[in-house]
């Protein structure tokens, strides 16, 4: 009966679409993205002030901002890289949003999804940001680098161009070893290997992919969770890959409806939790078989063998979806969503550690 | 069983509430924190030491690895060692060759990082190259708003980045024209051509200072260049046009030793060189040819005719050169040459006419050295023309030196050519006006070469009788001469002695000018 709860600590109405919210990194703030009604981007930090949130700063932007990452930023500037919905990406120094510290023309169209490696000391190697447009791209950045991406992947000319709806970093557990996943609204699946400038594998899940995150960047890849369209989500082992078979799988059933995005728990990577389209947030743990990996009769080559997940809790928190969620990486328990009811919420899931 | 089911939720709820309020307690204490250590954050500046040193941008990496490959070849080419049991391997083994072997290895090493410099060097360059052009875009925004002054000092910036960019000292020129510093507007465009002769903007840049200057002749080849190079320019042939006006304007009688096939052969040499009207006969002259209209043919021996010096004296003797006091017509130099032979292709060793310093621009000074045939000092040698394809006549003409001098640093080469043969320079310095010496000695006028025109004037002037009066008052007042005069030895001031000795006697100048400049010489 030890279920961890998910209580709703505090609910605070926007008055604009909410589409991202990320936790600031060493602090009791967060930040939140969105578009006004009249297509204006909205770029607002809040402070949690004894159980309520008070606003910080706020500023608005020309063009509506769809998702952003504190993944690259270094921990006394903690920049935060923005993707907006004309293609620009924008890293801000928070103190002053007047203007970017870095832009550049990324993409031709929005750019659906962002992350950040080698900031905040997660990860080895160069800080970079890779981004993922509804243009077929999905390119790479070094904010040294002024202007141009420094790794770009997209279809060859004349291929058709899949929108790609979701991209994290993985793998980066040295200065060379660095890996993008992406996801496309066909669902494809890519993994790209930043090292070997290849694409590592790659598989279709039949569903749109929303939302994919590694349960550790900073790790040699362990576990890729990839949610889609159609209430399902898969967990990948990523440890083993075969030379045919690729990497093991199971898919999982959840929310009814789209599972738009998965947050990895920062302080156990096996409890992680999916967003759902029906605005219920579901909490999975994730079980490791006995064995990982296993020699089929006859073959040589080792296949990986994919644990099994638990579910535990499931808690409706509105009936709109629910667009964004974040962990805070400091206070165990502490999360922050939005959703698309135009409402924040502060979230807090109890006895974590007793799972 | 039911009833136990409810009080074991009742528990549950119990437990969870009190869960939650210690989780909120701790969240006010943890909020406090956060916050103190936020603010300590934001405020304390980041130590420079303390940022981690961040590996390259991705792609520069990438630039690197592709290097890689090309070392880990050079690696695979090394053969297997010998295994030391393999006693029949290293009987055949050669030690000597095995040594040579290592040090080219070492050489190959050497080179490989030579590369890496090598490398480095081109993108400094690389960088040099594009910050000049910078620069040049700098300037001519300045340019274009007439701030003349600033342009120069970014064209100087430029040149500085790279010194191989013709257009930079040739914006340069433009900028110092506009501002009326002609002299150093020409020796930019000088520079220019140097750097590339087929710069057509660079000879009319040239040739404008040289027409403010007055140099008009100079002025008119580099006109002529820009029409060989582009015949429809408009503001070169107007120009050539306003200097053949002036010349015509200010062109004394007619010379009359000036013979008819001399005149013939200038009509025929113009024809075949458009870009030299001026082009003196008998005289071997560098060609201007634009590089890309240069023959391709590789060169050939030309014969070259010998002549004893006693022959060519005799020559001298018998056809005495032309004294003239125009300049133009003393350019028109004396040299011997004999141009029989057929062959055009010898063009191809000529040198391009805007020699860098601008100065040699009289190619009559060319001294044309072929093979092995020059070591003979004491025979004059000559060169078979290459100007005339299919006439095999032998024009000869006569060298009593260089022409007139222009410009003291012309003179200087001059003299320090003819400083061995007294006769030859006493035939040159004859031919400088006495109202020249100041300006053409006024950098050049040393202790030695004062004794030397002593020395000439005792041999030569007095056996000629020349005037050398005139040119003891002219010599007096080059710049320094006074200084100069202090360091005279007790042969010069002999001599000198003589010499006013001789012009009191003849009696053609009053006794106060022969006192007066006798006394600047120091004697009594």
């Amino acid at each position: 009966m030890d279920k961890p709860q998910v209580i709703s600590h505090i609910e605070k109405s926007m008055n604009f679409t909410l589409y991202d919210v990320k936790w600031i990194p060493c602090s009791a703030k967060f930040v939140v993205m969105g578009a006004h009604p009249q297509g204006t981007g909205a770029l607002q930090v809040y402070e949690m002030n004894k159980g309520d949130v008070s606003l910080v700063h706020e500023s608005q932007k020309s063009k509506a901002i769809k998702c952003g990452s504190f993944g690259a930023s270094q921990l006394h500037q903690r920049c935060l890289a923005t993707g907006d919905f004309e293609g620009k990406l924008n890293v801000w120094n928070l103190e002053n949003t007047e203007v970017p510290v870095y832009s550049v023309q990324a993409h031709k169209e929005i750019i659906n999804s962002i992350d950040g490696v080698a900031g905040l000391g997660i990860g080895e190697g160069a800080p970079e940001i890779v981004t993922g447009s509804r243009d077929g791209a999905v390119k790479v950045w070094d904010t040294r680098l002024k202007g141009k991406p420094v790794v770009e992947i997209a279809p060859a000319e004349g291929e058709a161009r899949r929108d790609c709806w979701a991209v994290t970093f993985g793998h980066a557990y040295n200065h060379q070893d660095r890996c993008v996943a992406a996801g496309y609204d066909n669902g494809d699946l890519k993994l790209f290997d930043l090292r070997s400038m290849s694409l590592r594998w790659e598989t279709n899940i039949k569903n749109g992919i929303c939302g994919l995150e590694f349960d550790r960047k900073d790790i040699n890849m362990n576990k890729l969770v990839v949610t889609t369209l159609e209430s399902k989500f898969h967990v990948y082992d990523m440890r083993t890959q075969h030379s045919k078979k690729g990497f093991t799988s199971l898919e999982e059933k959840a929310h009814s409806s789209t599972v738009w995005s998965v947050r990895h728990l920062p302080q156990n990577r096996d409890i992680f939790m999916t967003t759902g389209g029906n605005g219920s947030i579901c909490l999975w743990k994730y079980s490791y078989p006995a064995s990982r990996v296993e020699k089929q009769e006859g073959e040589e080559e080792e296949v990986g063998v994919v644990g099994s997940v638990t579910q535990l809790q499931n808690t409706a928190l509105t009936t709109q979806p629910i667009s964004a969620f974040d962990w805070c990486v400091d206070k165990p328990g502490l999360a922050a969503c939005t959703a698309f009811d135009q409402t924040l919420r502060i979230l807090i899931v109890t006895k974590l550690n007793k799972v | 069983m039911s009833k136990f089911n409810m009080l074991e939720c009742q528990q549950q709820v119990k437990e969870n509430s009190l869960e939650l309020n210690d989780y909120l307690r701790e969240l006010e204490k943890w909020e406090t924190d956060v916050k103190k250590k936020d603010d300590k954050l934001r405020t304390s500046q980041p130590l420079a030491n303390v940022q981690p040193k961040l590996p390259p941008v991705r792609n520069e990496a990438k630039r690197q690895k592709r290097k890689k490959p090309q070392s880990s070849e050079n690696k695979k080419e090394k053969p297997q060692p010998i295994k030391s049991y393999n006693y029949s391997a290293w009987d055949k083994f050669d030690v000597e060759k095995a040594c040579q072997d290592i040090d080219q290895g070492a050489d190959q090493q050497s080179s490989e990082e030579d590369d890496d410099s090598a490398d480095n060097e081109r993108q400094e360059m690389e960088w040099r190259v594009q910050q000049a052009v910078a620069e040049k875009d700098l300037g001519n925004d300045l340019f274009k708003k007439a701030k003349y002054e600033e342009a120069i000092e970014h064209y100087t910036k430029g040149i500085g980045y790279d010194q191989f960019s013709a257009i930079l000292p040739a914006n340069r020129a433009m900028a110092l024209l506009k501002l009326g510093r002609y002299a150093a507007a020409e020796a930019d465009a000088s520079t220019s051509i140097g750097l590339d002769p087929t710069y057509v903007k660079a000879y009319a840049r040239r040739g404008t200072a040289r027409l403010a200057r007055k140099c008009l002749a100079e002025a008119r080849l580099d006109f002529e260049q820009v029409l060989t190079l582009e015949p429809d320019n408009r503001q070169a042939k107007a120009d050539i046009l306003k200097i053949e006006n002036f010349l015509e304007k200010s062109k004394p009688t007619p010379d009359l030793e000036e013979s008819q096939p001399e005149k013939a052969d200038e009509g025929r040499l113009s024809k075949k060189l458009p870009a030299k009207l001026d082009v003196v006969p008998g005289l071997v002259m560098p060609i201007d040819k634009s590089v890309h209209l240069r023959s391709k043919k590789p060169l050939t021996r030309i014969s070259i005719d010998e002549y004893d010096e006693d022959e060519h004296i005799s020559l001298v003797e018998t056809e005495k050169p032309p004294e003239t006091s125009q300049t133009k017509q003393a350019t028109a130099g004396d040299r011997l040459a004999v141009s029989s032979g057929s062959d055009n292709r010898v063009t191809g060793m000529s040198s391009p006419s805007g020699s860098v310093d601008g100065v040699h621009r009289q190619s009559s000074k060319v001294d044309v050295v072929i093979g092995d045939e020059s070591r003979q000092d004491r025979a004059r040698t000559t060169v078979t023309g290459s100007i005339n394809k299919d006439e095999g006549t032998a024009d000869v003409a006569e060298d009593d030196g260089p022409p007139l001098p222009a410009n003291s640093v012309q003179l200087q080469l001059d003299w320090r050519r003819l400083k061995g043969n007294s006769s030859k320079l006493y035939k040159y310095f004859k031919r400088i006006q006495p109202a020249d010496y100041p300006r053409l000695f006024s950098q050049f006028l040393e202790a030695d070469v004062l004794s030397q025109i002593i020395a000439v004037l005792r041999d030569f002037y007095v056996c000629e009788k020349e005037d050398v009066f005139s040119v003891l008052a002219g010599l007096v007042h080059v710049a320094r001469f006074s200084t100069i005069a202090m360091f005279m030895g007790s042969t010069e001031t002999k001599a000198l002695n003589a010499l006013f000795e001789r012009v009191k006697q003849s009696g053609l100048h009053s006794k106060e000018d022969v006192a007066a400049v006798s006394l600047k010489y120091n004697l009594s």
